[in-house]
């Protein structure tokens, strides 16, 4: 026990172990804060002498001139050798979703189910994480990235999606690779990486206020304002507050998960020709209200059901500079803090995350492109011991360092390009990794690509499972002497789960109007986690009580196989008229290597094996836009929930040319539908033992109202 | 190592990157010379200049890839013996009268509405993307392996009452052929 028990970190040498001072974190901050170059001194254009040369320059001379191109613009997604999908701004306004897991619904392959008014699970391909307890909610093998900052909690290796309240107007885009993303994104981004990206400040002048109301949004606003510094630097204010109804439970009565959040921040940037700089920060804090039914107190009774708010807050703080050497070589290098507050009825703590990296892109000889970099990340987190749940040591800092080196080689200029990269990294929970990865790109003609690509990825044991005791069931109730507890109890020698994946995959016009993207994949994992009873019954007594417990320890006793196909087609109807229609097959199995865990395998019961999507983009009329949107998801094994569908509707109409009113309905088709249950424990025969009681998704209706100045 | 590293951030942004002088343009220091240019060698009626004879607008509608290059390259110069002046549009609806209208990527889909809007003015509208022209647009830019060229729609330019210096028509690329022959576009 104690802050200087450093025996846990595995692959992690004495020299190199960390204490954090307070100085420390004032360096830091410092040294943030200083790298954003002082708008005084920025490289205004104004002193050089080119631009006026130019005038003398007769125009039959100017067509011959030689421009440098800076920052290489990103390779568009129809070449992409990989199962990359797009929403953009538009799509996201459109389909009148106001939370991240909605708009990602539309991604084929990615699988969404909301658990109540304030949770969901997002995965890729399968292993959506819908069991497990504590952990429920958490699908771990997927990377989430917010303007290149990581969102992934690394405490139960997942995301608190309802932690990241949502700023339509002022994303860009949500970029989402299912795969494995190893190489340029690392360990975690073993079955795809979603990148969630902010718009420029250059793009959001100006005043915008938008609010709204409805039955299940209860209420929402948000004002930003952007404004600008000088000739090249741009700015934006924001602030937002979100308030969300309670749905039901599955009797029908309120399940208490209404919600509030508030947060506000500011992101900068500048554009100097060579050399961009962007700055950004938020602060958040939210009241989520959840009903619990799960062990709390050691008086019991063993579960309690309650009801209890949960808050969470933080902020974080994000510079990012980019420069352009020349037109064959540019750099990026990022740093960031972020801190996430947490105070549940069962957890509480905080995570503290100092990051920063580095990438540099050049031209090696005519037909090479090499990008390789690297980075460090320090994560410190403290959480208090509860009667429930605890981590030991309380206190933890790791370090975790990568670097990583790609290289695209134009094997037949505009044809043919093979790219191969591995990442490397060194972490306390994994040791030396290596996750390398090669794609090749056929492009026979401008309008039709194909792909194929194999990769390794890892998904790194998180804190809980090295660190965390968590009870789950009371077994044996001795009034007298104390009850005997199931306790996950998290166990240094659980390994990295593998996955070694092999893609293949077709994008391309197949008429003017009309484009299809298809992706198939077989997946091997190994050493997938399962949680084993060892040794049976015996007793640990839990310090300060008259109970005990009996460990139920992660182990990597188990593979598997999946394999699918997700097709993303689009049709250009008419001028006025869009279809889109997604389509998603997934085949899970899971087979024990050894041991006895009746319930891993029931993974495999928890993605539907079919999803599809239909989505009709209509323009009737010059000032009114309208939208529909119709979903069927698969019916689940376990838990046994069966198939649903679902419609989406949106219009909207300008009012003026600076307001725009629309009208959103959701879950049209039924007044409820359930996309999730709390997973058994150990036995499926037993009565269930859930942390959080999931509710029904019900109809709802909202309007908003956007003012832009 | 805790301590290297938030130097070597601070050192990597104070590195002063040096220019290397006036070898080097960018892309569109050369789109901003070319709308000099197009000031230079288009004739506009004198009804464009009833309000104001001593100056010519350059309009920017929507995303602006210029930035502060266009301000610096007109100030203080002189254009068929009138001052230029840039002004910027976030919307089709706020356009007022501009003798260059510089239509960015973001605004072309709506490239009708905007004609209709400045319809019976004259304005040599200019954009980059590829269906530009077919829309109705006058002059449209492109780039050829990092060289800026560019296309004219003569029958636009006319339609606005927009006389083009032959100057102009024989550098345009998709001209070249129809001029070679001896057919002066109309």
């Amino acid at each position: 026990m104690g802050i200087n028990n450093m025996k846990h970190m595995r692959g992690y040498s004495k020299s190199s172990r960390i204490t954090w001072s307070r100085r420390d974190s004032m360096l830091w901050l410092f040294c943030l804060l200083l790298s954003t170059p002082t708008l005084g001194w920025s490289q205004s254009r104004i002193d050089s002498p080119n631009s006026k040369v130019l005038l003398d320059i007769p125009i039959e001379q100017l067509v011959d001139i030689e421009f440098v191109t800076v920052f290489k613009k990103p390779g568009s997604i129809m070449e992409s050798p990989a199962a990359v999908y797009a929403l953009n701004n538009d799509d996201i306004e459109r389909s009148g979703v106001t939370n991240l897991p909605d708009a990602l619904r539309m991604v084929p392959g990615l699988q969404v189910a909301q658990h109540s008014a304030n949770s969901w699970a997002v995965t890729a391909r399968g292993f959506s994480g819908m069991s497990r307890g504590l952990s429920g909610q958490f699908a771990n093998k997927l990377l989430v990235l917010n303007d290149g900052r990581s969102i992934y909690t690394p405490l139960f290796s997942g995301v608190s999606w309802e932690a990241q309240d949502f700023l339509l107007d002022d994303t860009e885009r949500i970029e989402v690779i299912r795969g494995p993303g190893a190489t340029l994104w690392g360990a975690n981004a073993v079955n795809g990486v979603i990148n969630i990206l902010s718009k420029d400040s250059r793009k959001t002048q100006g005043l915008l206020v938008t609010a709204g109301s409805g039955t299940e949004e209860r209420a929402f606003g948000h004002l930003r304002y952007g404004g600008r510094l000088g000739p090249n630097t741009f700015y934006r204010l924001y602030g937002k507050y979100l308030k969300l109804d309670d749905l039901v439970n599955n009797t029908g009565a309120s399940n208490s998960d209404q919600s509030d959040l508030v947060r506000g921040g500011f992101r900068l940037d500048s554009d100097l020709v060579y050399s961009r700089v962007m700055v950004q920060g938020e602060l958040y804090n939210g009241q989520l209200n959840r009903s619990y039914n799960t062990i709390l107190s050691q008086n019991g009774p063993f579960p309690q059901q309650f009801s209890h708010e949960d808050r969470m807050r933080g902020g974080h703080l994000l510079t990012r500079l980019q420069h352009s050497f020349s037109n064959s070589s540019d750099l990026s290098v990022q740093a960031y803090y972020d801190r996430v507050e947490t105070d549940e009825a069962v957890v509480k703590g905080y995570i503290n995350t100092y990051d920063i990296e580095f990438s540099h892109r050049f031209d090696f000889g005519n037909r090479q492109e090499v990008i390789w970099g690297g980075g460090y990340r320090v994560i410190s987190d403290h959480f208090d011991s509860t009667f429930a749940f605890s981590l030991n040591p309380a206190e933890r800092t790791t370090g975790l360092a990568n670097a990583f080196l790609q290289d695209e080689i134009r094997i037949v200029p505009r044809h043919v390009s093979l790219i191969i990269g591995s990442k490397f990294e060194n972490s306390a929970y994994a040791g030396f990794q290596i996750q390398p990865n090669a794609r090749v790109r056929w492009t026979p003609s401008p309008t039709h690509t194909l792909w194929a690509a194999t990769s390794r990825a890892v998904r790194t044991p998180s804190r809980g499972e090295y660190d965390a005791r968590i009870l789950l069931q009371e077994i044996t109730s001795r009034p007298d002497e104390g009850s005997s507890f199931l306790a996950f109890t998290g166990n240094d020698s659980f390994r990295p789960e593998t996955l070694l994946a092999f893609e293949f995959g077709y994008r391309g016009w197949l008429a003017p109007e009309f484009m299809l993207d298809v992706a198939t994949f077989y997946n091997r994992y190994n050493s997938l986690r399962t949680d084993n009873l060892l040794p049976l019954f015996h007793n640990e007594p839990i310090a300060n009580s008259p109970h005990s417990f009996v460990a139920l320890m992660p182990g990597n006793s188990m593979e598997g196989r999946t394999y699918g196909v997700e097709v993303a087609a689009e049709w250009q109807v008419s001028r006025l008229w869009r279809l889109r229609a997604n389509y998603s097959y997934l085949k899970i199995n899971l087979a024990l290597t050894d041991g006895f865990d009746n319930f891993a395998k029931s993974i495999a019961g928890q993605s539907p094996q079919h999803q599809m999507m239909l989505n009709s983009t209509l323009n009737p009329a010059s000032h009114l836009r309208t939208d529909v949107r119709l979903r069927y998801v698969g019916g689940l094994a376990s838990p046994n929930l069966p198939h649903y569908i679902t419609a989406d509707a949106r219009v909207a109409f300008d009012i003026n040319r600076q307001v725009e009113l629309s009208l959103v309905g959701q879950n049209l088709l039924a007044s409820r539908h359930a996309e999730s249950s709390e997973v058994l424990f150990f036995n499926q025969d037993s009565p269930l033992v859930s942390r959080t009681t999931a509710s029904q998704i019900q109809r709802g209706v909202f309007s908003k109202l956007a003012w832009r100045f | 190592m805790k301590r290297i590293l938030p130097l070597v951030l601070l050192a990597l942004s104070n590195v002063s990157f040096a220019q290397s002088g006036t070898s080097v343009v960018t892309e569109y220091e050369i789109k901003a010379a070319f709308l000099y240019n197009f000031a230079k060698f288009v004739d506009w009626p004198t009804s464009a200049f009833q309000t104001d004879s001593t100056t010519i607008i350059i309009g920017i509608l929507g995303d602006d890839p210029f930035g502060s290059i266009l301000d610096e390259i007109v100030a203080d110069t002189k254009v068929q013996n009138k001052r230029l002046q840039v002004k910027r549009f976030k919307q089709p609806g706020d356009l007022t009268f501009c003798h260059i209208l510089y239509v960015s990527k973001s605004e072309t889909k709506r490239l009708q509405w905007i004609q209709r809007k400045i319809s019976g003015a004259s304005t040599l509208t200019i954009g980059e993307s590829s269906d530009f022209l077919e829309r109705g647009g006058m002059i449209r830019l492109v780039n050829k392996r990092n060289k800026v060229r560019f296309e004219i729609n003569p029958m636009a330019a006319s339609k606005a009452g927009l006389r083009i210096s032959s100057r102009l028509l024989k550098l345009a690329e998709n001209l070249k052929n129809t001029l070679a022959n001896g057919r002066v576009p109309q």
